[in-house]
């Protein structure tokens, strides 16, 4: 079968064992020490060895076109986010279709590539996650998160379907990045910047690096439109609700990243309205009272049980637990 | 053509390093503390990549900066061991074998040409393998889908999958050195 001699295929098979391995998760100390006698045994085996990473990555960074006719040989992954039934948007939808179409006419070999690619990206509950769009640029997306990349030749899209996601931004004055949000959109060109869409569709956009154009369409005409620099944010509503565009320590708004919520005299409800962003357990008030109290200080909300804890300490109230729901009351502090 | 400079100002490529350090950095950097297993050791040699990428003439056109990087990389954590091995037995090894094999050289023109059609070949190499290696592939190495994923939804053991993943890459290899793709890597 093979023109080498028989030890080129064992020598292969080694050296395609160790990349596999060493992709998949770290060694033990056994297994490295063998792993560099191998690899020093023969320069044969350190070629192979590279040559076997060089494919793994040359697969991770197949170009959209490679990536779609390929993709059509696996099941879909079900981390993926599924398209929804019910769909909001006429023209995303006709491109979805249209990609489907494509990958379902093109069998191997007579496909042309597509011209876009469209992908998937979610998070759930508590979890966050890095995402590398296929023109490099980054996405770090928050807990329960929903974004959807659309990419040409002369275009690149993020439909922020939901949640919160910081936009690390490759510059490309070719293909003009914007984040699209029902009937709004972040223009921008190589940049850094923080997107929030609440369930109520109240959005902030907040900017680390660069500029970035905000504007919303409505009956096909620009219905307003605003330039923000770095340190600046705006918040707004559909429907034309529209905050001034405002200065802001902007790198208190990517807090998340680092898995706490910093809150400066806000009152307690929103604050928990936040802190169930990260848990699928029910935080409830239990006396009206408490929804007057304001608070400032820094929650941990990787863990909603330690920052309900520090809570404690920074409000009068008394937490109790039953099953998934976390109670709130009115208790004056201890001394 | 031969007379156009291909320098690349200073901080387009300074540019270029720092965004490939931030959207390769980690794994960069889990790759090697895998293969080499010191943390210290790990950083230097990922150093020392992002240093030899900034002083390629033009990096920015470079079509696979993740495969070049990593490549380097493990060229240069190579050096290394057989660097530490040399020391340690005290023999007298070659030195011209424990020099810093990875050369400064600029790009070569035909390398993003090679690198495209490298990426080509090796699709449809993937595309031609046997459909049960195809779909682990596809899943593992360009969807980037989790091992215990795939292994659940194809129904299979973990150990099956790696054994077809393992299978799958060695036949991607060795078709694509029969077409006489060597890794283009700096050499």
């Amino acid at each position: 079968m093979s023109t080498d001699n028989p030890s080129a295929d064992s020598i292969r098979d080694q050296a395609a064992h160790w990349s596999a391995r060493l992709n998949d998760s770290d060694l033990s100390e056994s297994e490295r020490g063998e792993l560099h006698r191998w690899l020093l045994a023969h320069p044969r085996h350190a070629n192979e060895f590279r040559a076997h990473n060089a494919i793994l990555a040359l697969a991770h960074e197949f170009p959209s076109d490679l990536r779609a006719r390929l993709n059509a040989f696996a099941p879909a992954s079900v981390s993926e986010y599924q398209e929804p039934k019910k769909r909001r948007w006429m023209w995303p939808s006709a491109l979805a279709a249209a990609l489907l179409v494509a990958l379902v006419a093109g069998g191997w070999g007579v496909f042309g590539s597509p011209e876009l690619i469209s992908k998937s990206y979610a998070t759930r509950t508590g979890e966050t996650r890095t995402v590398t769009f296929e023109d490099g640029s980054v996405a770090y997306l928050n807990t329960r998160t929903q974004l959807k990349w659309i990419g040409d030749s002369h275009d690149r899209r993020v439909m922020l379907l939901e949640g919160e996601a910081l936009f690390d931004v490759v510059h490309d004055p070719d293909r003009p990045f914007r984040v699209v949000l029902d009937n709004s959109e972040i223009r921008v060109l190589g940049t850094r910047f923080n997107v929030y869409r609440k369930k109520d569709g109240e959005t902030t956009v907040t900017v680390l690096e660069g500029m970035v154009d905000v504007h919303e369409r409505a009956n096909g005409q620009t219905a307003w439109q605003r330039r923000l620099s770095a340190n600046q944010q705006i918040v707004y509503r559909p429907l034309g609700l529209l905050g001034d565009v405002h200065e802001t320590a902007a790198e208190k708004a990517i807090k998340w990243r680092e898995g706490v919520m910093e809150i400066q005299n806000e009152p307690l409800p929103e604050v928990l309205e936040e802190l169930t962003r990260y848990t699928d357990q029910r935080i409830v008030i239990r006396d009206p009272m408490l929804n007057q109290i304001r608070i400032g200080g820094v929650l941990n909300v990787r863990d909603v049980r330690v920052a309900l804890a520090r809570l404690q300490k920074l409000a009068p109230v008394g937490i109790t637990q039953s099953g998934d729901t976390f109670t709130l009351a009115y208790q004056t502090q201890r001394h | 053509m031969g007379t156009v400079s291909y320098a690349m100002t200073q901080r387009a490529a300074t540019e270029f390093v720092s965004r490939l350090s931030r959207s390769h950095g980690l794994a960069l950097q889990r790759f090697l503390l895998r293969m080499l297993g010191r943390k210290d050791l790990a950083e230097d040699v990922a150093q020392d990549a992002y240093l030899k990428i900034f002083r390629l003439s033009r990096p920015d056109e470079v079509t696979c900066p993740q495969a070049l990087l990593f490549d380097v990389a493990t060229k240069l954590a190579l050096t290394r061991l057989r660097r530490a091995r040399a020391e340690a037995a005290v023999t007298t090894v070659a030195d011209a074998e424990v020099v810093d094999e990875v050369a400064d050289t600029a790009a070569r023109p035909d390398q993003r040409i090679a690198a495209e059609q490298a990426m080509q070949q090796l699709a449809r190499i993937v595309g031609e393998l046997k459909p049960n290696l195809r779909q682990v592939f596809v899943m593992r190495y360009v969807k980037q889908m989790p091992r215990q994923e795939i292994a659940e939804q194809l129904n299979i053991s973990i150990g099956a999958l790696e054994q077809r993943l393992t299978r799958a890459l060695a036949q991607c290899r060795a078709r694509m050195s029969a077409l006489g793709l060597e890794w283009l890597g700096l050499d």
